[in-house]
């Protein structure tokens, strides 16, 4: 059953074998994993239980229903954007369904027993197959993404097109504001729907607020049903044999805070990484409309290397990053007429992004019962993303563009490839440009603050399946890595509870 | 994209000044608002939505006769619906946010004069002011100043047309 906080009136205290903090990629495969083998399942979600009638394409609906903050979430000086969600299903509501297995010398450098690349094939075959995960067809590469093909192409950089988990997709465009035709094969319609058929309850829109451990073990989830209008009312006390984590690299971090769990690695909410991005704009004479179709279907693969050496600058994912007018207003840069006047030329804008395989550490912090994120863009970590940055506009000027933009505060705008080392002598301050993450990982680290099977070092009976286990940036879309993690840790739980 | 929490604390001096003018400012009167609109807030002041919709008023600013104003689609309107959708802490920061736009942004100016009693140019001047200042808190607040402002206009449906965008393959719902 799939029940809400606001029709929780009154304190309750419930009982189960495992009970799961979040309903994400990780969560809701532990909580299926586990109902399946006959665990008694409780998942816990701070958002609401939406589905496909409720996602009505628009930005201002959607935001505050499906990402924490109403989307406004940032670093604690706000120089990044931390878009995570919120709801059943987590992130993978709003994510663009990009599917990539982390790379065998990521994996294989954490040198974390049972992560290595072909330890954890299986994990990943699993995910794959019950997700439906496809490369995208050819033709339903959109006109944003085709111009990052083109331009990759006549550069002769490296490149290719990426795999999804969506079925019977139409093409809106809409897929981070949720899939109104129910084509996203994610958490929230496949793994949340067979963990409640296997008998997991899961209880939307109530907020953990603490894990209660005794004599050295967790015993128990303390959360807070909201009402309707998203304020704490009922206590749900809900006591279980095992306490799973999975309420992503922030919201897990910040529970175990403040909670006070045990940290003897003294790592609980330290080496967090983001992905942070940037956008580049190119201006085209062709119509873009890079709202219509597949958001996320092609990848330049030139300046992404994973060679860990600190003279490697070529640290970036490029991809293309277009959005709904909200989106593309905010990440334009000036206001007033000249604003105004870049948006008028919207459906000839094609938009790429740069995303930073980040090693760069932040913190997750806990302040007044929310979590705080400080991270900092290092030297190194400058100089990989401007090079990310100026590569965007090297691929946007050979698809074409008549001029490119680089949406700093005092807008840079460039004629010509010729100019892109423009971008590296402006260079990067905190705000200027504005960044945008999406993938947080790292605070509660595989092989510091939990073992290699993802059991915490300090309490029994705790675990966590999340991005918060990566000991550093993956350098790609997460999410499958995440259901992966999920799938693994669960086995270990299981095992555990029997 | 908006003002988060913390904004307030952001340990600096100009931080201080700025709070202190907020909190001088939350006594100030002289503003008034639509009775009819007043009733329909939910989160904002009367005074607050008077500085949101001025603030909006500069930030989309037109390049031609053809868009729709902000007024007209109310930014500040929308900006209090959407608000009132978000975690009470992302709540009063807004609210901080417009005081202090109200009263603190004369400190850097030399002047004591409200925001909302400034012309336009200097109003464009002001909000310069905070898009280049040193002081990374200034430089954050009008990132979120902007942000609102997009949120409030951009998502509605009269202001489509100007920028060729199709919207939505489903239809608005009624409420």
């Amino acid at each position: 059953m799939i029940q809400r906080g606001r029709d929780i009136t009154s304190d309750t205290t419930l009982d189960c074998d495992l009970v799961v903090v979040g309903t994400g990629a990780g969560g809701a495969m532990v909580a299926r994993e586990a109902a399946r083998a006959g665990v008694k399942v409780i998942a816990l979600e701070e958002g609401a239980h939406l589905g496909p009638r409720d996602f009505t394409q628009r930005e201002d609906e959607m935001l505050p229903l499906l990402f924490q903050d109403g989307g406004g979430r940032t670093t604690d000086d706000g120089a990044i954007t931390v878009l995570q969600g919120r709801g059943v299903g987590g992130s993978t509501v709003h994510n663009t369904n990009l599917c990539k297995r982390a790379p065998a010398t990521v994996l294989d450098g954490w040198g974390v027993d049972g992560w290595r690349a072909d330890q954890l094939a299986p994990h990943y075959e699993v995910v794959e197959r019950d997700l439906s995960v496809a490369p995208i067809e050819e033709s339903r590469v959109n006109r944003n993404n085709a111009i990052l093909r083109r331009g990759v192409e006549k550069l002769g950089w490296r490149g290719g097109i990426l795999s999804h988990n969506r079925r019977g997709c139409v093409g809106s465009g809409f897929c981070e504001l949720g899939c109104s035709f129910d084509a996203k094969q994610n958490a929230l319609k496949v793994l949340i729907p067979a963990a409640v058929g296997a008998g997991a309850r899961v209880i939307a829109e109530c907020r953990a607020e603490r894990v209660l451990c005794k004599h050295g073990r967790a015993v128990a989830v303390q959360a807070r049903a909201l009402n309707a209008d998203g304020r704490a009312g009922a206590t749900v006390t809900v006591r279980a044999r095992a306490v799973c984590l999975a309420g992503s690299a922030v919201g897990s971090a910040a529970l175990a805070l403040q909670s006070g769990l045990p940290d003897p690695s003294a790592r609980v909410g330290r080496g967090l990484r983001l992905h942070p991005g940037a956008a580049v704009a190119g201006v085209f004479d062709e119509i873009v409309e890079g709202w219509n179709g597949i958001p996320q279907s092609w990848e330049c693969t030139e300046k992404l290397s994973f060679d860990e050496s600190p003279a490697n600058d070529d640290r970036t994912w490029i991809i293309a990053a277009f959005a709904h007018p909200i989106g593309l207003a905010s990440s334009l840069p000036g206001f007033g007429p000249a604003h105004m006047k870049l948006m008028r030329l919207y459906p000839r804008i094609s938009v790429l992004a740069a995303m930073l395989h980040d090693r760069s550490e932040g913190t997750v912090t806990v302040s007044g019962g929310r979590p705080v994120v400080k991270y900092a863009v290092d030297g190194a970590d400058q100089r990989a993303l401007l090079r990310g940055m100026a590569a965007c506009a090297e691929i946007l000027f050979a698809a074409g563009a008549r001029q490119v933009i680089v949406p700093y505060a005092e807008p840079l705008t460039l004629s010509s490839a010729s100019e892109v080392g423009r971008v590296a002598a402006r260079g990067y301050r905190p705000l200027d440009p504005m960044l945008t993450a999406v993938h947080p990982m790292g605070t509660l680290a595989l092989g510091r603050v939990v073992d290699e099977r993802g059991r915490w070092r300090g309490a029994e009976s705790l675990w966590v399946a999340d991005g918060s286990l990566f000991p550093t940036s993956i350098g790609g879309p997460p999410q499958l890595s995440i259901y992966a993690a999920g799938h693994k840790v669960a086995g270990h739980v299981i095992e555990s509870l029997r | 994209m908006l003002t988060r929490r913390g904004f307030l604390r952001a340990g600096i001096a100009g931080t201080l000044l700025l709070g202190g003018a907020a909190v001088v400012g939350r006594s100030l009167s002289g503003y008034h608002l639509d009775p009819a609109i007043a009733r329909r807030l939910r989160v904002l002041s009367p005074k607050e939505y008077l500085v949101m919709q001025a603030v909006a008023r500069r930030v989309l600013a037109a390049d031609g006769d053809d868009a729709p104003s902000p007024d007209s689609v109310d930014v500040a309107g929308a900006v209090d619906t959407y608000v009132a959708k978000l975690p009470s802490a992302v709540q009063r920061d807004v609210r901080g946010l417009l005081q202090l736009v109200e009263h603190g942004s004369s400190l850097f100016r030399g002047h004591v004069a409200r925001f909302t009693h400034l012309g336009a140019a200097e109003q464009d001047a002001t909000l310069v002011d905070w898009q280049r200042s040193s002081l990374t808190v200034r430089r954050r607040g009008f990132q979120a100043l902007r942000t609102l402002a997009f949120l409030g206009y951009w998502r509605d449906d009269r202001t489509w047309p100007l920028i060729g965008y199709s919207g939505p393959m489903l239809p608005k719902r009624p409420g």
